[in-house]
């Protein structure tokens, strides 16, 4: 995963420039730069949720894999595969501390 | 279905929500047939995302599957409103930092201001009004970074004069509107575009600031747009005006006010009324009283019957635009446009300056009839 200091510690937010639409089962997001709309449902919708204040990967996995009853391992990689897509889409950033915005 | 029992189905989803909209479900499940017609419709009123209320809602029933598909639509119309709403923010910054005074119109605005929902109102291209004085500057800004606006102007800054606005289409094939008044011809011209940059508010889009105008010109855009746009009335323009009946952000005596400077006081109870015959609503008082009781001027009537007639054009409004325009030297540099334009406009055009005339002579002849 891209940036110094990456590990599943590091608290990552909700970018603030990205263009959002929500509906009953999926969220549509499209960032500042390339690409277009990114429907998140399901699993992947409750992870983008988790990080609208600054989360690392560990306590969203460890929040999920409990939400779900699903292992934990196996959580932790699909919130770390999604996350890394996320943050190169410009839509998650990386928070310096868990209470910085 | 036949294309009534279609409108009707549409109006009933376009109705979704109001408080005067009905609860009984509208008959049986649809076949697959006028499922598609329906999810056509909605999605050219852009109102998809009513559509999906409606379902959920069972006002109109369907099957697992159309609902799929109807939510699949909605999910389409989504996502191209948020690549317009980036395109809105990018336009709005780089005229800021150009120094050009401009509001957002339109969709993103009223999704975002009037709706619980921004996704209820979905929209297909992005409007942007600019200050008159600036408004070359803006186009060739925009020009410069790739966009081609659509069409040619009769005399070089004639649209920044007399115009209504012009359609710039983006590098991407987006639709970018750059507006200097709310509508083309005598409407149009009746506006001082100076009134449309009071009372400026703000809407937050992609953590962007947007500068957008204030309720009462919004409200007063939606009522042009519905009154004169299109020949029959968009749902979701209609049910913008309902929206903004069914609060109380509008200060009515200042909405009166500057219809009434514009000459645009028919424009505004046409949109009314056209609201109440297509949506279930009724329009509060005061405004209930003024409209039912307001007996349109000889301008107005005129002037309404080129939006309005089954043969009116563009020309036609072009024509009898010169009326309305104040002052005898601006009326005089409007005349001379639309009758000596360059010979590059003319050859897309009429062709020869002669019959370009003879054109304008009889459309001006139709319109003092019906004045």
């Amino acid at each position: 995963m891209g940036g110094a200091g990456w590990g599943p510690d590091a608290a990552y937010a909700h970018e603030s420039r990205v263009f959002v639409r929500r509906t009953a089962d999926c969220v549509l997001l499209l960032g500042p730069k390339g690409s277009s709309p990114l429907a998140l449902r399901g699993t992947a919708l409750a992870a983008w949720n988790a990080f609208a204040s600054p989360r690392s990967v560990n306590d969203v996995a460890r929040e999920l894999a409990a939400s779900y009853d699903a292992p934990r391992e196996r959580v932790s990689a699909e919130v770390a595969s999604l996350v890394e897509a996320l943050h190169g889409r410009g839509l998650l950033a990386r928070r310096h501390g868990r209470d910085e915005r | 279905m036949t294309t009534e029992q279609a409108r009707r189905l549409v109006g009933i989803v376009a109705a979704t929500g109001l408080p005067g909209a009905g609860a009984r479900p509208a008959g049986e499940v649809l076949d697959a047939e006028a499922m598609a017609e329906l999810l056509d419709l909605a999605t050219a009123e852009r109102i998809p995302g009513h559509l999906v209320a409606a379902l959920d809602s069972g006002v109109i029933r369907a099957t697992p599957d159309q609902r799929a598909e109807a939510g699949r639509r909605h999910e389409e119309a989504l996502a191209l409103d948020l690549v317009l709403e980036r395109l809105l923010t990018e336009t709005s910054s780089m005229l800021a930092d150009a120094g050009i005074a401009h509001r957002a119109l339109k969709g993103p605005v009223v999704a975002r201001t009037l709706y619980a929902e921004p996704g209820l109102r979905s929209f297909g291209d992005v409007d942007v009004l600019v200050a008159a004085d600036q408004f070359d500057e803006a186009v060739a800004l925009l020009a410069a970074m790739g966009g081609r606006p659509r069409y040619r102007e009769p005399r070089t800054r004639f649209t920044s004069r007399f115009g209504k606005g012009v359609c710039v289409v983006t590098r991407d094939g987006l639709e970018l509107d750059v507006h200097r008044v709310f509508v083309a011809g005598p409407f149009g011209l009746a506006i001082d575009p100076y009134d449309l940059f009071e009372d400026p508010c703000t809407i937050v889009v992609g953590g962007v600031e947007v500068p957008v105008p204030g309720p009462d010109l919004t409200f007063l855009h939606v009522c042009y747009h519905a009154a004169l746009g299109d020949r029959a009335p968009r749902y979701s323009t209609l049910r913008d005006i309902a929206e903004f009946l069914c609060t109380t952000s509008v200060d009515v005596d200042h909405v009166l006010s500057l219809a009434e400077r514009w000459r645009g006081r028919a424009v505004l109870q046409r949109a009314l009324l056209l609201t109440c015959s297509y949506l279930p609503i009724d329009v509060p008082q005061p405004l209930r009283d003024w409209a039912d009781s307001y007996r349109p001027d000889a301008f107005e009537r005129a002037a309404l019957a080129v939006y309005v007639s089954p043969d009116a054009t563009y020309a036609a409004r072009a024509a009898t635009g010169v009326w309305a325009v104040r002052g005898t030297r601006r009326k005089l540099a409007y005349a001379r446009a639309l009758l000596l334009p360059t010979r590059s406009y003319l050859r897309e055009r009429d062709g020869s300056y002669v019959q370009r005339w003879q054109r304008a002579l009889q459309l001006q002849r139709r319109w003092r009839q019906a004045r």
